[in-house]
């Protein structure tokens, strides 16, 4: 079986600060990857370089088939649906129109249909009541079931999701990730970073655990109960003890 | 004072309304026109277009208006008259407005288009928006109304410049011109001169309260503002 998203050595450096030391990764399909580690672990960037939003330094990454070039790399993110942290709506577009766009401008579906789609996007997320109101006037959890909306509607091989719950109040991470948990049932190949624990037992095929730049531990969800290194427990205990805090 | 003789001035003065207006409105289209093809030269050009647009700024934000009137009107008009091509101070004066304008303007629109978070741009990419397209359809439809304040802020400015042109001799006379005929006619230097800053300030303050209206009309619904009196 082929991955649907298959990287080698890949390397990633703002300036001289080295932020992905060599990573490999093959993604199948259907398969649910978490991906967790301390911030500055070079995950979220990680992330980003797959569809070239940080250009690589170095490193191969193939996407659906497609190897990420200068020519490839816009019909390989027509592929890919992105969330981001902050959600990143264009908050001077309806909430509806902030899926047609992208569906209408890049993929050149015909306005009427892709309406139709952003519906029944809106739908999956349980928010086609408020397709019509504008970013700004919903909640964080909402924004960001909207930008999960946004990414589904291009029906993407991949979704890619840059830590969805971190920027939400505790109360809002809930619905995000019961929706998260819904479309992981379909069957979506994701690729998540969080620190989400919970949700990584729940909805994870494997677990990869970043630190300074490189995958240091890697197997099923139990290593977050039983880490085979002393860097994946400690940060386990931090983050538990965050959370019962 | 005299009031009927500053009510006589305001009916004089008041007719200089239609040239402040065209002088004021043209150049701030040719400011607008010629801004946001400078802004367009510094985003999307090799260099050293983009070096040069910003030149072209500096040198008018760095000079007085009123010398760059009388480069245009003097200096090219001079120059062009030796060849048999005459300009007329209305025309020279929009003319050198309007390249003073555009230089601000260009300034207003770069400031405005950086105000947009990068994480926009990244949003657009990421959805495979092709550059042309998230500047149409993500940054200019924001950058718009973040410039919306200090465009009109401009076009204020500029109504108030546009006495300036009056030292060249425009025709029809401007507000400022027809108060220098009145106040030399009828010796009432007082009257003549407030009443043309009473003109110019009813204008403005008409400008500035339309433009609270439009940024109210298309303020983005749910992005809170802290309340301006």
């Amino acid at each position: 079986m082929s991955a649907v998203v298959s990287v080698r050595d890949l390397e990633v450096a703002y300036g001289n600060l080295e932020v992905v030391k060599g990573v490999s990764l093959d993604v199948y399909q259907g398969e649910k990857i978490v991906i967790m580690g301390p911030s500055g672990s070079g995950k979220s960037t990680f992330l980003r370089s797959l569809i070239w939003l940080v250009k690589p330094r170095r490193g191969r990454i193939v996407v659906d088939g497609v190897e990420v070039k200068h020519d490839t790399v816009r019909e390989v993110r027509k592929r890919v649906g992105f969330v981001f942290q902050s959600y990143n709506l264009f908050p001077h577009l309806k909430v509806i129109d902030n899926i047609v766009l992208p569906l209408v401008k890049a993929h050149g579906i015909p306005r009427d249909e892709a309406v139709e789609r952003a519906k029944e996007a809106l739908q999956m997320v349980g928010l086609l009541e408020k397709a019509y109101a504008y970013p700004l006037q919903l909640s964080g959890g909402q924004q960001q079931r909207v930008a999960i909306a946004r990414a589904l509607a291009i029906r993407p091989r991949v979704l890619m999701l840059d830590e969805p719950t971190s920027a939400l109040d505790p109360e809002l991470v809930d619905e995000v990730l019961r929706v998260l948990e819904e479309i992981a049932r379909h069957g979506t190949t994701m690729l998540i970073v969080t620190h989400e624990v919970d949700f990584a037992e729940d909805v994870a095929d494997r677990v990869l655990f970043f630190e300074g730049g490189k995958v240091v531990e890697e197997g099923s969800p139990e290593i977050l109960y039983n880490p085979k290194t002393e860097r994946l427990r400690q940060f386990l205990k931090r983050l538990h003890r965050r959370v019962t805090v | 004072m005299a009031l009927e003789l500053y009510i006589e001035a305001l009916t004089y003065v008041v007719w200089g309304v239609p040239t402040t207006l065209s002088l004021a409105l043209l150049a701030f289209f040719i400011g607008i026109t010629l801004g946001s093809i400078l802004l367009l030269v510094r985003f999307f050009l090799p260099k050293p277009l983009p070096w040069l647009a910003s030149a072209y700024v500096e040198a008018f934000r760095g000079t007085p208006l009123l010398v760059q009137i009388f480069i245009v009107y003097f200096g090219v008009g001079g120059y062009l008259k030796s060849y048999g091509v005459n300009i007329d101070p209305f025309t020279a004066g929009v003319i050198a407005l309007g390249l003073n304008s555009a230089a601000y303007q260009a300034e207003i629109f770069r400031s405005a288009v950086q105000a947009i978070p990068l994480e926009q741009y990244l949003t657009a990419e990421a959805y495979a928006l092709t550059k042309t397209q998230t500047f149409r359809h993500i940054i200019l439809p924001q950058a718009l109304r973040i410039a919306l304040p200090a465009l009109m802020n401009e076009l204020v400015l500029l109504i108030k410049d546009s006495s300036l042109v009056a030292v060249i001799g425009v025709t029809p006379p401007d507000i400022f011109r027809r108060a220098d005929y009145y106040s030399a006619s009828k010796f009432a230097y007082f009257e003549a001169y407030l009443a043309a800053a009473t003109v110019y300030f009813v204008i403005c303050y008409a400008m500035v309260k339309l433009s609270h209206y439009i940024e109210r009309k298309y303020a983005i619904p749910g992005y809170l503002r802290r309340g301006i009196i």
